[in-house]
């Protein structure tokens, strides 16, 4: 029983720390037992992927945890709530390789990504990149993705590990039809590639020293092929952290001896899972599986900025007339943060208008922010209680705390943009 | 705090690592130890529970907190929950909560009794628990109504080896 439990509570901590779609509650409670199992292998171990990292962060001390399918590294040697604040204040290295990098190429790989996502990918400058999601006929969100136009007939594309089975049977499907009606376009894997991501204030003075292009003129979404120290990578000036950094495409065999470079640099620690989700959910950003999910529309999910102004002329996309009419008559629940007393709100945690009598909505997120020493979190309530500011309830364990709606981010971004 | 000069005597004598071997220094403060540690402590006066529980005996009053194994895998501590003063609590139920950055996790009773006391100042700083977990860091005070659940709880040693085998 113990050993279940702890199990449970493992994969709690797993899936809070990035981007597995969620379905057991992370807000049951196991013994204080639980956490220590973490030392000993599961018996399903093997069966897990590694990344070409594996060793690296096993020799640094990490934490390995089953996430996705991949053994991740959830924490280092820093506690969580240190190594959140060394991010905000100088760089942190997380491997992300766990993470599903693929390329759509060919004269119509545009026209073609525009019918499974909302954005406008035609509008994007080349090597410039945005937040999309992929849809579901009932507009409801199969993916979040970061989607990057490389030139007109090459798109490059990062989707959760999570998702990736459904997401490339989904892509494959289409493209299938698709070429059958004469469409040219291919899509490419990059198995064979490794993803970091170098955040934080201090990430772009230390990249500087291995790469010899300004990376002060590459801004916030852009996109380069440079060579790291030598090595041919794919930046793109991104992140999931809400600070300025990059997410850096390396093949994978020169994936160790780049971040022992990174991590040469003193200013520089590794991040894993676990901070990473503070991170994400300090600067308001969603979790998939968590936050979002094939039933929700981007519309609810506060995301209406990545439906393309040009996509709403046609709304040719799947779930396109479910979007439409979602903007021509509004939402009855939408996505807003919280700040909450007493123990954190978590993931499930139910919310209630401010005399307890009502239930107005879900947390899909929640844990004690480590910069702002309070308890956030996001979730959904009905369109009438939406308004920050306004006062509700959260029950958690049955005490039904103080929660305020708060806008996010609840700690401000620092992303690199071009001078107005 | 008489706990708090208890433990510092004790993890100064006889502090274990949980795998290796003991502490070099004696009369080092605990927060100093558990500063700059990365093994776990494991005092030799106190009893543990296999839900990574201690308990000091005094007399008829037992006083309950977790280990410092067991902050050390929770990770930073940042809210904790703790029964009334006056309830009752039974071996191998939940008796308080503590939570990490990431999740909320049962305290579970060592020992049946009465909670006499419980330590309030951790209402404000959960993190009593991750500096000083047989100090300061302690949970509660119960009156104990079966002593011989102690003997069926775990010496130093046998923790030491519980610990390993996980």
């Amino acid at each position: 029983m113990r050993r279940q439990a702890a199990v449970a509570f493992l994969r709690a901590l797993g899936r809070a720390g990035s981007e597995a779609p969620a379905s057991a509650a992370s807000g049951c409670r196991v013994p204080a037992a639980a956490a220590l199992l973490s030392r000993r292998g599961f018996a399903d171990d093997a069966a897990l992927l590694k990344t070409p990292l594996y060793d690296f962060h096993v020799a640094n001390g990490a934490k390995m945890v089953p996430f996705a399918g991949w053994s991740m590294p959830i924490q280092y040697k820093d506690s969580i709530i240190d190594s959140t604040l060394h991010c905000r204040q100088h760089a942190s290295l997380f491997d992300v390789s766990h993470m599903c990098g693929l390329s759509l190429k060919g004269k119509d790989a545009i026209p073609f990504l525009e019918s499974l996502v909302v954005g406008d990918v035609a509008g994007l400058a080349d090597g410039t990149g945005t937040l999309s999601v992929f849809t579901n006929e009932k507009g409801g969100i199969i993916d979040d993705t970061v989607v990057t136009k490389v030139s007109s007939d090459e798109l490059y594309i990062v989707v959760n590990a999570g998702c990736r089975d459904k997401d490339l049977a989904h892509i494959g499907q289409h493209l299938e039809a698709f070429k059958a009606k004469g469409g040219q376009v291919d899509m490419l894997l990059h198995d064979d590639r490794s993803l970091l991501a170098l955040q934080g204030p201090e990430a772009a003075a230390v990249l500087q020293q291995f790469v010899k292009e300004d990376l002060d003129k590459v801004y916030f979404s852009n996109f380069r092929r440079l060579d790291i120290k030598g090595v041919p990578c794919w930046l793109t000036r991104t992140g999931y952290t809400g600070e300025d950094g990059f997410e850096l495409s390396i093949p994978g065999s020169h994936a160790v001896e780049l971040a022992e470079a990174l991590t040469g640099d003193a200013r520089v620690r590794l991040c894993g899972l676990g901070p990473r989700d503070s991170l994400r959910l300090e600067a308001g950003l969603c979790l998939y599986g968590n936050d979002l999910n094939e039933d929700i529309t981007p519309i609810e999910a506060g995301l209406t900025w990545t439906v393309g102004k040009r996509r709403r002329e046609a709304f040719d996309f799947l779930g396109g007339q479910v979007i439409k009419q979602q903007l021509a008559d509004g939402v009855s629940i939408r996505r807003v943060g919280f700040v909450s007393t007493g123990a954190p709100a978590r993931k499930d945690v139910e919310i209630f208008t401010a005399d307890g009598a009502t239930k107005v909505g879900t947390i899909t997120s929640g844990a004690f922010s480590p910069c702002l020493k309070k308890n956030i979190s996001m979730g959904y309530v009905d369109k009438a209680h939406a308004k920050a500011g306004t006062a509700l309830k959260v029950n958690v364990r049955g005490k039904m705390n103080d929660a305020t709606v708060t806008k996010m981010p609840f700690v401000p971004t620092h992303y690199h943009k071009p001078p107005q | 705090m008489a706990l708090a000069q208890f433990a510092k005597k004790a993890v100064a004598g006889l502090g274990l690592r949980c795998g290796t071997p003991l502490l070099s220094e004696g009369g080092s403060a605990l927060r100093g130890l558990l500063g700059s540690r990365s093994y776990s402590l494991v005092p030799e006066v106190l009893k543990y529970s296999e839900d990574h529980e201690w308990v000091q005996v005094e007399g008829d009053i037992a006083v309950v907190g977790i280990t410092d194994h067991a902050q050390a895998e929770l990770g930073d501590l940042v809210h904790v929950e703790l029964p009334e003063v006056g309830s009752s609590i039974a071996a191998g139920d939940a008796f308080g909560v503590v939570e990490s950055v990431k999740a909320a996790s049962d305290v579970i009773a060592p020992v049946d009794g009465e909670v006499v006391e419980i330590n309030k100042d951790l209402m404000d700083d959960a993190s009593m628990i991750n500096n000083e977990p047989y100090g300061d860091g302690w949970m509660i005070k119960v009156k104990l109504t079966n002593k011989g659940q102690l003997d069926g709880l775990m010496d130093a040693a046998a923790y030491t080896s519980f610990c390993e085998g996980q």
